[in-house]
């Protein structure tokens, strides 16, 4: 499969003609010519390189031009895509090549990329994650992580972020749009603009709230430079590259970027084939140390939260709840009316028969348009649209079923079965309240002064950026 | 049996290139679009064809336009990106008052075409983006999106429902048909055509909806047949070098079966099945009528009337639109 095949449909929907940036990229690169001067001819050879011939005959092939994933990300022509744009920046080669330097190497690893594993593999959630510590372990890597970790963080700043919306302490609109799956902020970044930003959350995604952690915390206690550390991230999702490559999350001052480079989870077979690994068979190193760890040792379980996308909407309802209106509903299930498609529900909290808010969530790139259309006519005819949270994600099923994870081999009917294994492997877990994380709420105190502070916006949120449209494209005639 | 040219609209009132007429179901006015960004309304009044309404909005040339069963509705697809939805909201039916009512964003690129389904209430486009939408058309004029298909791997030139199944047909850039359907709750590609060698600029069902005709930038004419036992559609008819030049329009008329055709070489053709000389695997049609010089440039398009038989309208690249009579 290529790169390509890998992302969202909605970014490759986004693209003007998913076609190579080498054959239409419209972004400006500088070649450089021997003979500034000189005539000269440029002649294509049979292996699509091209070949400058000047005046006395001689023949120079010509440097390729390179598009970094930064160019794709700051450019609307197209979202590219290529897949040697992304080997250059983050691949398995990538990923060999500098765990061999003399970096503190931390692989933080994804519950869905975790339990797309142990579907594959049939093990438990723990089994795979003690097995890969094992594998990477002989690979030179020092510390392998769990982004339910940095989750937890995520979450409680988005609800504190939608209690602040809601009481309007902050000066950004309801509905809050989750702002966790990379593929959707490309997409609003490039084709909504200034009618949808402010609506999204400006928390990071556990990503990119890992990275922070990793570069900036978790160096302090090792005693280390943030550029001193090679982050690698293992991701249910191929937009996740594009994500770790925003200069949003890239510190001049540090020259390094928050995660250093993503893999998704069928790389991560890859690497298994590369490395001749019989995974199965690979031995278990047990857990010594639980920091950056959701991990139950008592049980030997992990411990996340409800819902294969990140739980968003859940939590951050009961928690809103509580928080607005002193409701606990901690224990209670929510009931979700479901809309035409499986991948659009929605849930109202009622408090004496009142309504008190709606929430949605919208997966696949259909219920993001209606969502979106939505908000776009409640903007113009100044009415509520209707939610006030919705938990959106570019692809169907969620992140369980992202773009990265590893496929059945039975084709389309085959993978909604597949996939919900890898969600009963998701559930393999205990759960817990992000609020009862002790880990975190030490980091809270200690060096976030608390939940949706000063120090929290600064370390925990970020910033998004309308892509202006080239309107070239619009010339065709036919 | 010839073609009489029974109307003419070129009174500088239309664009220098007509990409798309459509007749309201009623039969008496003609929509017509063009790359003025304009759509505009004629009516007939005794026997001359008048401008009843222009509407205006579009930012980028209009491609085609569709009216809904009823008549109440015309839709429009434009380069400019969006499908826009037009009410009649005129309180006497006879009238034309056309009033904006919605316009559906999302495609990435050119919309390229816009049809309604037989029922009114949804509604397909497509698009140079490759991907195919289909909206459901609810209260107060609002659209939810039901799915967005990709499957095409070039510009989608045309989509056409069946006549009263909800099953879509498309045409592309990429040189082949494709069929879509829902499928509990997704729109699925069911089957693909290949035939044509070029770009399929236009396709249209027969009134019962067991046959579909496509022609192309190929020059030639393909008709489709379904094949119920197989659950397949066949090449049953090949007419190639049907023109000289692409053949850029076709339309099967519901009421009497004739099709009639647009091309590039200026031309307009009527076709007809050739009964006695099809079987059931192959099929005979045969040109009854090459009408050279319809046109002073390309024929964009040609539509027969929904409720006159044998009368049909024309337009292209010379900025008018003519209306023709078939003498039988």
């Amino acid at each position: 499969m290529s790169g390509e095949d890998k992302f969202s449909s909605i970014l490759k929907l986004t693209d003007l003609d998913y076609i190579n940036p080498s054959q239409i990229c419209i972004k400006p690169v500088e070649i450089e010519k021997t003979k500034p001067n000189g005539t000269s001819k440029i002649k294509i050879e049979n292996d699509g390189s091209y070949v400058e011939v000047s005046e006395d005959g001689t023949e120079k092939t010509l440097e390729k031009a390179t598009i970094t994933l930064n160019d794709c990300l700051a450019c609307s022509g197209c979202i590219t895509s290529a897949e040697s744009v992304l080997i250059t920046a983050q691949s398995v080669q990538e990923f060999l090549t500098n765990i061999n330097g003399t970096k503190t190497i931390v692989v933080t690893l994804s519950p869905q990329s975790r339990a797309s594993l142990s579907n594959h593999f049939k093990l438990s959630p723990i089994s795979v994650y003690k097995k890969l510590s094992t594998f990477f372990n002989q690979l030179g890597i020092n510390y392998l992580f769990d982004s339910s970790f940095s989750r937890d963080f995520s979450l409680l700043e988005s609800a504190n972020e939608f209690v602040a919306r809601y009481k309007k302490t902050i000066d950004l609109p309801l509905p809050m749009l989750a702002s966790a799956c990379p593929g959707w902020i490309c997409y609003a970044e490039k084709t909504h603009g200034d009618y949808i930003l402010p609506y999204i959350s400006t928390t990071k995604s556990p990503q990119q709230i890992m990275g922070t952690l990793v570069k900036y915390y978790f160096s302090e206690k090792i005693n280390k430079k943030p550029s001193d550390i090679y982050h690698v991230t293992i991701m249910p999702c191929y937009d996740k590259k594009l994500e770790a490559s925003r200069n949003d999350f890239y510190s001049d001052i540090f020259n390094t970027k928050d995660v250093d480079c993503v893999l998704s989870t069928s790389e991560i077979l890859d690497l298994f084939k590369d490395k001749e690994i019989d995974f199965n068979n690979l031995a278990e190193t047990e857990i010594r140390d639980e920091t950056f760890l959701n991990y139950d040792r008592a049980n030997d379980k992990f411990i996340g939260v409800q819902g294969s996308s990140g739980g968003y909407l859940e939590f951050i309802y009961k928690y809103a709840a509580k928080e607005l209106f002193n409701l606990d509903i901690q224990n209670k299930d929510i009931e979700y009316k479901v809309g035409r498609n499986s991948d659009f529900k929605e849930t109202s909290l009622m408090v004496n028969g009142e309504k008190i808010f709606t929430f949605a969530l919208a997966y696949g790139f259909r219920n993001i348009q209606n969502i979106v259309r939505k908000i776009k006519i409640s903007t113009s005819t100044n009415k509520h649209c209707g939610y006030d949270f919705v938990e959106v994600m570019a692809c169907p099923s969620g992140c369980i079923n992202g773009g990265g994870q590893i496929k059945s081999e039975g084709g389309i009917k085959d993978n909604k079965a597949f996939t919900q294994d890898s969600e009963n492997y998701y559930n393999d877990q205990l759960m817990r309240d992000p609020q009862n994380n002790l880990v975190v709420k030490e980091i809270y105190n200690s060096w976030l002064n608390g939940y949706f502070s000063q120090d929290s916006n600064t370390k925990l949120h970020t910033e998004y950026h309308r892509i202006e449209k080239s309107t070239n494209a619009l010339n065709i005639k036919w | 049996m010839p073609l009489e040219l029974i109307g003419s609209i070129s009174d500088g009132l239309c664009p220098e290139r007509i990409w798309h007429v459509a007749w309201h179901p009623s039969g008496d006015i003609l929509a017509s679009c063009g790359n003025d960004k304009q759509i505009q309304i004629w009516a007939k009044e005794q026997n001359k064809w008048v401008l009843a309404q222009s509407l205006e909005g579009h930012e980028q040339t209009v491609r085609r336009i569709a009216w809904s069963p009823n008549g109440k509705y015309l839709a429009a697809a434009s380069f400019d990106v969006t499908t826009s939805i037009w009410e009649n909201t005129s309180s006497d039916p006879q009238d034309i008052e056309f009033t904006h009512v919605s316009s559906l964003e999302g495609h990435n690129y050119e919309v390229k075409s816009v049809a309604w389904d037989s029922t009114g209430t949804l509604l397909a486009t497509c698009s140079r983006d490759k991907s195919i939408w289909i909206w459901e058309m609810q209260e107060d004029n609002e659209f939810e999106c039901l799915s967005i298909n990709s499957g095409h791997s070039q510009d989608i030139k045309c989509v056409a429902w069946h006549p009263t199944l909800e099953l879509l047909a498309s045409g592309s850039y990429d040189d082949t048909i494709k069929f879509w359907k829902d499928i509990d709750g997704d729109w699925e590609c069911l089957y693909t055509l290949s035939g044509h060698t070029s770009t399929v600029w236009d396709i249209s069902f027969n009134s019962t909806g067991d046959r579909l005709v496509s022609c192309s930038d190929d020059r030639s004419l393909l008709f489709w047949k379904y094949f119920e036992g197989a659950d397949k559609w066949k090449n049953v008819c090949k007419l190639v070098d049907h023109s000289s030049r692409p053949i850029f329009s076709i339309d099967w008329s519901h009421l009497n079966d004739k099709i009639c055709t647009g091309s590039g070489d200026d031309s307009i053709s009527i076709l007809e099945q050739d009964k006695s000389a099809s079987t059931a695997d192959s099929e005979q049609y045969k040109v009854t009528i090459k009408h050279e010089k319809a046109h002073n440039s390309d024929v964009n398009c040609t539509r027969w009337n929904p409720k006159y038989p044998n009368i049909f309208a024309s337009c292209g690249d010379d900025g008018t639109i003519k209306i023709w009579k078939v003498i039988e």
